[in-house]
């Protein structure tokens, strides 16, 4: 049907261009607005829009009220517009913009605008009437009140009338000029009584919009010209944000003819909406920052230079934290592959004693926050008073000095990331095992090769692009963590990238300057990192289907079947146990140093705290609500992207999979540090230290989880099961409701679970955007651990542990088994 | 060149027996077939002789030497055996040449030697001009021709082979079928071959071990299993089979479906019986014993497949498709039968018909 094609194309090429000019006229109307904005020298943009209510509410108060005054008081007109302008000019020091206005206006037209202009004088900053005063005024009756307009009129115009008692206490004292300011000053109050002109809520927003006095008087004139229609106010007030709309539609635009371009097809899809949307999400939050991040690292001053950079790369304590950053990662990932890949066999190929046991213990370390590993760590290995160096002491018989282990080190650091990120090797290298055929490993054995053989010659080389991939996850992780190293560097001086970032931000916007320079660092690393990962392993990675699955080989262990399972346990007990064990002892604890079984040093004090201290709990909601936003959102994308990815071959689906890729790539602390940057206003945006600049960090950086979560489960199901509902008479919605939904429930459920979890206890982006209202759960453990109590922290942190289980065994049940995390 | 004993051997996954009391003996250089439907233990019985599984109890001697059984437990990779996957198991990270010559490098035999045998084996699979080739560069019947080889290059005196043929297409399953028999004769090593497709079993084996849910129904070559089956399960497995309730009496076999008609029986059984009857032993005679009328035919070119209603029951014929020029659905027809298959009638055929609904 050619001619239904041709209409199409007529709608969608007519839709394009009106968009596009849409785009063009907000961007022009957005620039122009912000030019009146630079021009005016107001504070805030929303004084436009303060301007324009402001003719409003004169015009209503001269109609209402002084006209009728006016008229009644029979006052000479001329008189009146005199003593006004003389009122006026002494108020304002200035009569330049006075003599502008008024010119060529006479009677009438000069008093209205003169009286005008004197009542908003006087409303933001006339001479004060206080407000018990206010309050006599007000309890005249309404015909006095009129009739005080009158006589007030006719006295500023020197035609002295007696006032009642309430004005003359006013006035009392006052001559001359004075007088006459004071007489009309009770004459504006006065007819504003009744509130309803001039809200005083307007006068307080324009006090804070416009701060200057001279600035104030710019203000009055145009709103008494009325110069601002609800228009061009519009563009005013928010003159940044309609460029960024504007610039927004026009880049969708060009995006969108591009890809139609390439399809020649000229037909709308809704779907490229979707796509449209996210992508502008992204661009917006985090393209633009990081964007803008990197121009301040290199343009400090609105011009080019390496001052910055050059700075902080000569500094020592910066050039510390670089090498102590570099080194940590690398060391925590090839210490952390070296345990995850033995472990991973162990657990996935051989008759170790209770494999799933110890599977999803060791797949429960991910889901822990890092800085409580941290903390329990720094109980067990402090120099002084750490349990594992008082025992070590005793069984060797050393001195009382500090040691032998200190955990306030280099090596501390690596070993405490190593406990706590080991597991993305371990899950990257399970799920490769998983995934792999096991008579790959049954040829090799009937081919004449021993287990061990076959796991140097077979399954290692065949993981190894899978455990690249994991090693390289550990890098990213370690270099761009932030609880662990605050908690142990900081006091030991082993400074990384991360806490340098916290530290410059911390000191303002001089050091603002710096945190970007180190930020720049800390991206280009993760950036390369990612691209390794992504982009040249994943392509080496073996695709090995297998046939009829068999039960996975299982290596037997033979005499080594106990001695391997009670090392793997001692593994655990050190990992995992010990430490927890620790954090919910010292929760308990009055005095850190000593024993729980000392007289009286047991207490339940920090965990009634928890559960009835206002702070604590208004921080617990907090946490709670940001997570299930980002959670409830995030799926929600994750559902959309993929279906996208999975169901459509729509040109484009993979540009939004590409940004969110990057964005949980990015480490946090530059995630939070570039949205700082970006999101006070300078772009139309101002959402600092709001709950808003929370949510977005947490979905850019967690987002993906839960989109490859879904998006793997749905390419697990057949396009046929949904095509046959199709067949069988259900429409496409009616079909995801209820074929491929509850199919993919299960995963549903464990994305939107692996977006809450992080969300819910993160602190290295939480530290740098929170606002009075917006701390979470996780900044109050952090701030109670660094300042306050040590026992408090620790409560704290078992008690999001057990949030963390208790989700886990939620998520277990809900999904009959088939995840936990 | 190389005899398997199998001695009383059981297999069960927890209270799972899914093998009972497998007792035979390999001989050989013989050709033997594991055949049954899935789930039967088959590929578990494979794998017990390759030393992926362990027997519950029983013991399995590899040229009278005990490998499983007891206390005594020979690992795979001291078994010397040959063996083929299903899902052909070809290392993806090696190259045709180096998954080949993978046992030879194991077992440390010098390399001009590796590469004469490599050489020779890729010849008899024809993947001479491979060798560089990794395996994602190779179609699903040069990777098993891989996994042949790789089987085969170490010389095994036993090749174990684990339905190699099911992942490939028709048509190159056919050709594959021969060129195994074809090495097996010229190397003449015992094979061991699993599979549930009983054309394969019949047209490459020395010996047929027809097994299901974990018992050995019949062993024999394929010649007495299909010809001589002794039970109906076995009468049924291979080729096709009708079966009708019958009673034998005064010489004769009535079939009270076919409204009491009857054929001549001069055989040992007596009372109610199960009589299976092939449908190519069914011909189309004036003067045969059945009648009946000409329900419906196919005609499939080499043969005529007919059902014909007699009495109740609907017999399956296949005819030449040249005998007859002409045959009109309805037509008035008489059947003889060349030979049937008498069993007693022990229930056995109504369990079967349970697990195949």
């Amino acid at each position: 049907m050619p001619s239904v094609d041709k209409r199409g194309e007529i709608v969608c090429k007519a839709t394009l261009i009106v968009v596009f000019l849409i785009g063009v006229a907000l961007l022009l109307g957005g620039l122009w607005g912000n030019r009146q904005f630079e021009a005016a020298g107001f504070n805030q943009e929303n004084a436009f829009s303060l301007v324009h209510q402001l003719t409003g509410e004169t015009d209503r108060l001269y109609q209402k009220k002084i006209a009728p005054a006016l008229k009644a008081s029979g006052a000479d007109l001329s008189a009146v517009s005199d003593v006004s302008r003389t009122l006026l000019v002494s108020a304002w020091k200035t009569e330049e913009p006075l003599k502008a206005t008024l010119q060529g206006l006479s009677g009438d037209a000069l008093a209205e605008r003169e009286l005008k202009l004197l009542a908003m004088t006087y409303a933001v900053s006339g001479p004060k009437i206080k407000t018990a005063q206010r309050k006599q005024l007000a309890a005249l009756p309404q015909a006095e009140q009129t009739a005080l307009l009158n006589q007030l009129l006719l006295s500023a115009t020197g035609n002295e009338q007696p006032l009642p008692g309430a004005a003359e206490d006013l006035c009392k004292g006052l001559e001359g000029e004075e007088r006459t300011a004071m007489l009309m000053q009770i004459f504006m109050t006065t007819a504003n009584l009744d509130g309803e002109p001039l809200s005083s809520n307007t006068v307080a927003e324009i006090k804070k919009a416009v701060r200057t006095e001279d600035k104030r008087v710019t203000a009055y004139t145009w709103a008494v010209e009325g110069r601002f229609n609800w228009l061009s106010q519009l563009f005013c007030s928010a003159g940044k944000t309609f460029v960024l709309i504007g610039i927004l539609l026009m880049l969708d635009v060009a995006i969108l003819f591009f890809w139609l371009l390439a399809d020649r097809n000229w037909q709308l899809d809704f779907k490229w909406i979707l796509i449209l949307l996210i992508v502008d999400f992204m661009l917006v939050f985090q393209v633009l920052p990081t964007v803008t991040m990197v121009i301040k690292a290199f343009f400090p001053d609105s011009h080019f230079s390496l001052s910055t950079i050059e700075r902080l790369y000569t500094y020592d304590l910066n050039l510390s934290a670089l090498m102590n950053t570099l080194i940590a990662a690398f060391c925590t990932m090839i210490l952390g592959t070296v345990i995850a890949f033995p472990l991973a066999w162990l657990v996935g190929r051989t008759n170790l004693y209770g494999k799933r046991f110890f599977r999803s213990l060791f797949v429960l370390t991910y889901m822990v926050p890092p800085y409580v590993g941290a903390m329990a760590w720094l109980r067990l290995l402090n120099p002084n008073v750490g349990n594992i160096n008082l025992v070590l002491r005793a069984v060797f018989g050393l001195s009382d000095a500090p040691g032998p282990l200190n955990i306030y080190s280099l090596p501390g650091l690596i070993w405490v990331l190593t406990t706590f990120y080991y597991p993305y090797a371990f899950i990257t290298v399970s799920r490769a095992m998983e995934k792999m055929d096991p008579s790959l490993e049954e040829a090799s054995r009937i081919s004449g090769a021993s287990p061990i053989t076959t796991v140097a010659k077979i399954t290692f080389p065949m993981m190894t692009p899978s455990l690249i991939a994991g090693a390289l996850l550990v890098f990213v992780a370690a270099a761009s963590c932030y609880g662990i190293p605050s908690i142990i560097g900081a006091p030991g001086r082993v400074h990384t990238v991360t806490t340098r970032i916290i530290d410059y931000v911390g000191r303002g916007s001089e050091g603002m300057n710096d945190a970007t320079g180190l930020g720049v660092f800390l991206m280009v690393l993760a950036i390369i990192i990612l691209y390794i990962s992504d982009f040249v392993v994943a392509k080496r990675q073996y695709i090995t289907v297998s046939g009829k699955s068999t039960r996975p080989n299982i290596v037997d262990l033979g005499k080594w079947r106990t001695p391997v399972t009670v090392l793997v346990s001692l593994f655990a007990c050190i990992v995992i146990l010990i430490p927890f064990a620790v954090i919910l002892i010292t929760s308990f604890k009055v005095d850190l140093g000593k024993s729980l079984l000392d007289q009286g040093n047991f207490t339940l004090k920090q965990w009634s705290t928890i559960f009835s201290w206002d702070e604590m709990l208004d921080c617990l909601k907090n946490s709670f609500i940001f997570a299930i936003v980002t959670a409830t959102i995030g799926i929600v994308v994750a559902c959309t992207m993929s279906y996208l990815l999975q169901r459509t071959r729509i040109r484009g689906r993979k540009l939004p999979d590409f940004l969110i890729t990057l964005g949980s790539g990015t480490p946090s602390v530059v995630i939070a540090l570039s949205l700082i940057l970006s999101m006070r206003g300078d772009f139309g945006i101002n959402i600092y230290k709001t709950a808003y600049i929370m949510i977005i960090a947490y979905l850019i950086k967690y987002l993906m989880m839960g989109m490859r979560t879904v998006v793997s489960a749905m390419s697990q199901i057949h396009v046929s099961l949904e095509e046959c509902s199709q067949i069988s008479g259900a429409s496409w919605l009616k079909t995801m409701f209820r074929i491929t939904g509850p199919l993919i429930f299960p995963s549903i459920a464990a994305g939107w679970f692996l977006i809450f979890i992080p969300s819910f206890y993160e602190l290295s982006m939480t530290t740098l955007l929170y606002g009075n209202g917006t701390k979470t759960i996780g900044f109050e453990l952090y701030e109670y651990w660094t300042f306050t109590s040590q026992p408090m922290a620790c409560a704290i942190a078992f008690a999001i542990l057990m949030v963390v289980v208790i989700l886990n065994y939620v998520l277990n049940k809900l999904t009959k088994g088939e995840f936990s995390i | 060149m190389s005899t398997v004993s199998i001695r009383n051997v059981t297999k069960a996954f927890g209270d799972n027996v899914v093998l009972k009391e497998f007792n035979e003996t390999f001989g050989d250089g013989e050709f033997i077939t594991l055949l049954g439907p899935s789930g039967c233990g088959k590929t578990t019985m494979l794998r017990m002789i390759a030393g992926f599984e362990k027997p519950t109890s029983g013991e399995i001697y590899i040229d009278d030497q005990l490998v499983s059984g007891g206390n005594t437990f020979v690992p795979p990779e001291k078994r010397s055996i040959g063996m083929v996957f299903q899902s052909y198991a070809v290392w993806p990270h090696m190259n045709v040449y180096d998954n080949v010559a993978y046992p030879l490098t194991i077992k440390k035999t010098p390399k001009g030697e590796i590469q004469e045998r490599v050489g020779k084996v890729l010849d008899i699979v024809h993947l001479t001009q491979y060798a560089k080739r990794f395996p994602n560069q190779l179609s699903g019947g040069q990777q098993q021709r891989v996994a042949l080889a790789r089987a085969l290059v170490a010389a095994p005196k036993l090749l174990l082979l684990d339905e190699p043929l099911s992942n490939l297409d028709a048509k190159l399953r056919e050709s594959m079928r021969f060129e195994i028999k074809e090495i097996q004769r010229k190397l003449g090593i015992t094979v061991v071959y699993v599979t549930h497709d009983q054309t394969e079993a019949m047209a490459m084996s020395d010996r047929i071990f027809l097994i299901n849910r974990g018992v050995v129904q019949q062993s024999g070559t394929p010649r007495q299993i299909y010809n001589e089956p002794e039970n109906q399960f076995v009468a049924d497995f291979l080729g096709k089979v009708d079966f009708f309730k019958g009673e034998v009496r005064d010489g004769r076999i009535f079939f009270p479906a076919m409204g009491g008609q009857s054929i001549p029986y001069d055989g040992p059984r007596t009372g109610n019986v199960d009589v299976a009857i092939r449908p190519e032993n069914i011909f189309f005679s004036p003067d045969g014993p059945l009648k009946g009328r000409l329900e419906s035919q196919y005609y499939l070119g080499d043969v005529d497949d007919c059902r014909v209603r007699v009495g109740d029951a609907l017999v399956r014929v296949i005819a030449s498709g040249y005998e007859f020029d002409e045959l009109r659905d309805g037509q008035e027809i008489s059947l003889d039968i060349r030979s049937v298959m008498v069993f007693e009638d022990d229930g056995l055929l109504e369990s079967m018909l349970e697990i195949k609904t």
